[in-house]
């Protein structure tokens, strides 16, 4: 059976991010000022996003992924949300690609693969 | 699981061609997982590499995205754009399938009116630059890579997850029960072969008692 449904885009950024996000047209866009607690805030955002059944995918700057992984991962099994971590004005957090996924690759078979 | 060596079975003939039914059926759905695990893991990997490709799409278009943006900043000044954005926001809508690979669910995402017109952006156009358009336009893409990206790295993870719980299935058929019940096989033939052997031998002893006494 194919289900097919309708969701919508939440971000969570840092002051560029939010401006080019919203200049890209996404309604719910949640920043993080600069000097604020981070932390903290990330979190709150997240899970204030997370209540809302009408959001599908959540994009989050990376710099916060290492602060909100652990409620990322409770929705492992499940198809909805999707987090997706993308990099801010100050270039990607892991500019090697093929590493970044070889890890993982190598965690879930057992083995190194080259891509 | 217990850790003894063999399964605790009642020493009955029945038991034993009841084992030997269970072996056959054993060894054929690991075989059958066994062929899964493998497609799943051939899938799994030609998805890591598209999600390679994505990811480094994704970091192109955002740096030339940034790039656009701070264009925009320096000619417009930041009050300025926070204030155009204003008019611009909308709902982005993605659109939420789901798709089978090798009976894995998995997410499959399409983006509805992410790239739009001039006149669709909201703002005022006599009042922008064309900075911002193309601003615009770049983090326009950057979200429809985002999404892109999303559905990939989903589908990867759901892939992972099945395979690890395969390889434990397998693993658990091939180091323990496969063996287990061999065992239990081996145990019990040869439990049968030493009881046959008694009874010749008894016999044997009787027949030579009868012969002795019939001697007599």
């Amino acid at each position: 059976m194919r289900r097919i449904e309708k969701y919508n885009v939440a971000v969570i950024g840092d002051e560029n991010l939010a401006v080019g996000f919203r200049l890209a047209g996404v309604k719910k866009v949640y920043e993080i000022p600069k000097n604020a607690d981070e932390r903290r805030l990330a979190r709150e955002y997240l899970k204030e996003i997370l209540e809302d059944p009408k959001i599908g995918i959540i994009i989050v700057h990376e710099k916060f992924s290492k602060h909100v992984e652990d409620i990322v991962l409770e929705y492992k099994g499940k198809n909805i949300p999707i987090v997706v971590y993308v990099p801010g004005i100050e270039g990607p957090a892991h500019p090697d690609v093929k590493e970044y996924y070889k890890q993982y690759v190598k965690k879930v078979i057992g083995f190194a693969v080259e891509f | 699981m217990s850790s003894a060596k063999t399964l605790k079975v009642r020493p009955t003939k029945i038991e034993l061609i009841k084992l030997k039914r269970r072996r056959i059926l054993a060894k054929r759905i690991h075989r059958i997982l066994r062929e899964r695990l493998t497609i799943l893991v051939a899938e799994f990997l030609s998805i890591a590499r598209g999600a390679v490709k994505k990811r480094e799409e994704l970091y192109q278009h955002f740096s030339k995205a940034y790039e656009a943006m701070s264009i925009a900043y320096g000619f417009h000044g930041r009050v300025f754009l926070t204030k155009e954005m204003l008019g611009v926001e909308r709902d982005v809508e993605v659109v939420f399938g789901t798709q089978n690979i090798m009976g894995v669910k998995v997410p499959l995402l399409e983006p509805v009116d992410i790239e739009r017109k001039l006149s669709e952006r909201g703002y005022v156009l006599t009042d922008t630059s064309l900075y911002i358009d193309e601003a615009s336009r770049r983090f326009e893409e950057a979200l429809r890579l985002s999404i892109e990206l999303a559905e990939v790295e989903k589908t990867l993870e759901r892939l992972g997850m099945e395979i690890r719980k395969m390889r434990r299935r397998v693993n658990v058929l091939e180091h323990i029960l496969i063996p287990k019940i061999e065992a239990t096989i081996k145990y019990l033939s040869m439990k049968f072969e030493e009881r046959e052997r008694e009874e010749r031998a008894r016999l044997k002893r009787v027949k030579v008692l009868l012969a002795r006494r019939r001697g007599k």
